[in-house]
């Protein structure tokens, strides 16, 4: 069962018919049991020990924390002792069921290279659905309980609701407890608005899903098709496809949550604001999966800067290389690690890594040079149209680069595919451009149709029609809103109908997984 | 310290580490009213201001603060 299944809206529409029929106080317990329900449908049944486990000792560590706090100073070591505890068993079964095969094939290859014997070290512990998202909104609840942000729920079903929410457990958002958690605190009467903004939400995101990203992914294959391999337009085609397939994925994916969550009266954290209308890479990352970004940010860097050990580096820089250095460089190493986190959450692979440092570099870089970007940029209007155009375009191939890495398991392969994006374009000769764009005319009558083609263009158009939307009204679904109620359900036929011929379904096709539903 | 003295030295330690002597703190200046006050800036600056006042923000506090005057409150109150 995936969230563009039917199956999906089937078990939905049963549990939200019983969660308005019962007493608003068994509300929590239906979404529970809904919550259950879908995670053994979707996911591998028995991992749900998995996720009890962390739901129970996080509700118990919490409350012991919150005991402990109400001793004031002589909790304080008791109190972080609960933390650590409840820490290292989230954080250790994340590593152990999500990392430990990126962690011995790496000892693998050592050990192979240090005794001369290639050895294959694997295993198959299949991970519990959502454990990416849910640890880390478990870690931020035991946080903001140490830091007194907010209260230990006493209630585990409460708890348990918290950790294990259907709707996000496919691709997040990453909540904090003073959002999600207040929210299904709070009983929901019936409310047709939101059963209508809901409804569209959905419409919206499986439209963008089965439509747009995965007829996207499909195409990318053929860009790549060792036929073509090293002709020009291609590899930077598969690019361009691949930035719209991820954004279309995700953020579809957030309005089918978003969507979902509220036909339950529950809003969801926004994980995106036209990431797509960013001038930087570092606003990009503020308004490209919002959630995880935060909880980096509150929860690994600011804590990290916190330390002694951080105090102590930017005193030895003030001695040593003076203030600004100080000031600096011991940001530059939290970043570092954070963004090596960045890169590490989407999965156990080099290349994520990489395309965590990628960005890193370039936000140094910029930080590094802002001084020389001044100067440069004093000569003109930096709001002129044009200007913020360009910026828009550098930001959008930036992020490009980054999702090359993403794309190729390989590092190799991803350096690679960079090289042939970026290469012939700059240092070919004209007639090895004449030769290419007649590789490609050639081409695109056989390996991909001109149908194929158009539909691409089509949905290039339409990411630059809500990357518009979304700067100006907060995306499609949300203009759409404002509409009358007649001209939303034209559109959402038009779009179902658009979705019936063109959408990446049918007989042997199964709607391929969601990007970030894997991690 | 009365809340204007603390403004003023508040004052200083954000002309120092922007190197922006032209910045004029209000209760309301928030990080968007100045240029380089983002996310990489904000620890460093929370840092400085912590050992200039000789008090130490919770992460509550860190995490919470809406704007100069918010920070203000909490100096004032213990400080």
């Amino acid at each position: 069962m995936t969230i563009v299944s039917p199956s999906f809206y089937a078990l939905t529409a049963v549990f939200l018919l019983l969660y308005y029929v019962l007493p608003g106080r068994l509300q929590w317990a239906v979404l529970l049991a809904a919550s259950v329900s879908f995670f053994c449908f979707a996911g591998v049944p028995y991992t749900i020990v998995y996720l009890a486990l962390s739901a129970l000792v996080t509700w118990y560590a919490a409350n012991k924390i919150g005991e402990a706090k109400e001793k004031e100073a002589e909790g304080k070591g008791e109190a972080k002792r609960w933390l650590l505890l409840a820490l290292f068993v989230n954080l250790g079964l994340l590593a152990a069921l999500k990392y430990a095969n990126f962690l011995l094939t790496n000892a693998g290859a050592v050990y192979g290279a240090v005794s001369g014997t290639a050895v294959q070290w694997r295993v198959n512990w299949p991970a519990a659905l959502g454990i990416s998202y849910y640890t880390l909104q478990l870690t931020a609840y035991l946080a903001d309980c140490y830091w007194g942000i907010c209260k230990p729920q006493k209630h585990f079903g409460r708890l348990a609701l918290f950790s294990s929410f259907f709707p996000q457990m496919v691709s997040g958002p990453i909540s904090k407890y003073d959002e999600l958690g207040k929210a299904l605190e709070t009983e929901h009467r019936f409310d047709a608005e939101n059963l209508r903004e809901g409804l569209l939400r959905i419409v919206v995101g499986v439209f963008k899903k089965i439509a747009l990203a995965d007829n996207l992914a499909f195409l990318i294959p053929h860009f790549l098709h060792a036929d073509v391999a090293g002709t020009a337009p291609f590899p930077l085609l598969a690019m361009l496809c691949f930035v719209v397939q991820v954004y279309a994925d995700f953020s579809g994916c957030m309005d089918i949550i978003s969507g979902v969550a509220l036909l339950f009266g529950i809003r969801m954290t926004k994980n995106f604001d036209a990431p797509f209308t960013s001038r930087s890479i570092q606003e990009f990352w503020q308004r490209w999966h919002i959630t995880l970004g935060r909880f980096l940010k509150e929860y690994v860097m600011y804590p990290l800067l916190r330390t002694k050990t951080w105090a102590k580096m930017g005193k030895g820089l003030k001695k040593s290389f003076g203030k600004s250095a100080a000031k600096k460089i011991p940001t530059y190493v939290a970043m570092l690690i954070l963004w090596f986190f960045m890169g590490l959450w989407h999965g156990g692979g080099w290349n994520y890594i990489l395309e965590g440092v990628w960005f890193w570099l370039v936000i140094v870089s910029g930080d590094l040079l802002t001084p020389l970007f001044k100067k440069i940029n004093a000569g003109f209007d930096t709001e002129a149209a044009w200007f913020v155009l360009f910026q828009r375009v550098r930001t959008l191939l930036i992020y490009a680069v980054g999702a090359v890495l993403f794309y190729f398991p390989s590092v190799t392969d991803g350096l690679a595919a960079l090289k042939e994006i970026f290469s012939p374009f700059f240092f070919a000769a004209p007639e090895k451009i004449s030769a290419q764009i007649t590789g490609f005319t050639e081409l695109s009558g056989t390996v991909i149709t001109v149908g194929q083609l158009a539909g691409m263009g089509f949905a290039f158009v339409l990411f630059l029609i809500n990357a518009h939307l979304e700067r100006k009204h907060g995306g499609l679904a949300a203009r759409i809103a404002h509409w009358p109620v007649s001209m939303q359900v034209l559109l959402s036929a038009v779009l179902l109908y658009i979705l019936i011929f063109i959408g990446a379904y049918g007989p042997g096709y199964n709607a391929a997984e969601f990007v970030y539903g894997g991690f | 310290m009365t809340r204007e003295e603390i403004l003023a030295k508040a004052t200083e330690i954000f002309r120092d580490v922007f190197d922006d002597d032209s910045i004029e703190l209000t209760e309301e200046t928030t990080a968007a009213d100045i240029e380089d006050w983002d996310s990489l800036m904000h620890i460093t600056l929370i840092n400085e201001i912590e050992e200039a006042f000789g008090y130490k923000f919770g992460m509550k506090e860190v995490l919470g603060m809406k704007n100069v005057g918010e920070m203000c409150d909490i100096l004032e109150k213990n400080t």
